[in-house]
């Protein structure tokens, strides 16, 4: 098995796990969202149930090998604005439960090292094995 | 197509997920049979309330004010509360619900004092343990337990 599908089945075990307790309890994820103060609480529900697909679906697109690449851009935005999310409440000194795994957990620095790590294996998945030397 | 860079194909793909997965979202929300999630209907309640009405809140100013007449109970964890609390502020970290009742003890002076019984009688509800030290702070003191006095 190749570096690549390596990778994009192992980040993708990951993110079939993470959507799936979330599709299970979109309204204890509502929560966990309402509890970041980022996005207006009328919106909170929403985003909470398609993130929770979006999740479930790139895991299962990279374990299946189907729109590999465009799973992993996916994942790769969804790490940004994550790590930017946590980065930023970090910042005003917003002590939030992080959401991510479904339960209630605290936010720490290993929360970060394991999101940029999510977000670094997205971005090899979308790129290794790729013909192009130049990317745009 | 020709001449498509790759990246665009990504974001195609990427795109087509995307209306999947909201496709998905709204098909799930609608089969749900609880409230829905969606912007209109949607209302945080869990966090929100106390009972079905909504937590009542107060400001520094006012919590402040009730310094001295108060319980002042942290809700976050251990590390912070070491750190620093409001003076007097007893530990209730959070987490400790998730493992089931919370053990809440009152005590008094002696076994004769009706004091610890008519709070905890107070304080009883769902996810609390109350339990009466019927010994009291004599008991305590008797039996070498430590005393903290205000600073």
């Amino acid at each position: 098995m190749s570096l690549s599908r390596l990778l994009a089945t192992g980040l993708g075990l990951v993110f079939v796990v993470a959507g799936f307790v979330k599709v299970q309890d979109p309204h204890a994820f509502a929560v966990a969202v309402d509890n970041y103060q980022l996005v207006p609480q009328a919106w909170t529900g929403a985003v909470a149930i398609c993130l929770a697909w979006l999740e479930l679906l790139c895991g299962l697109c990279l374990v299946f090998g189907v729109l590999v690449r465009g799973a992993a851009l996916l994942v790769a935005c969804m790490m940004t604005v994550f790590l930017a999310a946590l980065g930023y409440n970090a910042h005003r000194g917003l002590d939030v439960s992080c959401g991510c795994f479904g339960q209630n957990g605290p936010v720490d620095a290993l929360t970060f090292v394991r999101d940029a790590a999510l977000l670094l294996t997205a971005l090899l998945v979308m790129t290794l094995g790729s013909e192009q030397r130049k990317r745009p | 197509m020709p001449g498509q860079s790759p990246f665009s194909k990504y974001a195609q793909q990427a795109v087509l997920i995307a209306c999947v997965a909201v496709a998905c979202a709204l098909a799930a929300n609608a089969l749900d049979d609880g409230p829905s999630l969606l912007p209109g209907s949607y209302q945080p309640a869990t966090d929100q309330t106390l009972g079905g009405e909504p937590v009542p809140v107060i400001t520094v100013q006012q919590a402040r004010q009730l310094l001295g007449s108060a319980l002042f109970i942290d809700a976050r964890g251990a590390p912070d509360y070491r750190d620093g609390h409001l003076p007097g502020a007893a530990s209730l970290p959070v987490e400790h619900l998730e493992g089931g009742d919370v053990p809440v003890v009152v005590y008094c002076s002696d076994p004769a004092c009706g004091k610890a019984r008519q709070v905890a009688q107070r304080l009883a509800g769902p996810g609390l343990r109350v339990l009466v030290m019927e010994q009291g702070i004599r008991g305590w003191a008797a039996q070498g337990g430590a005393l903290e006095v205000a600073q």
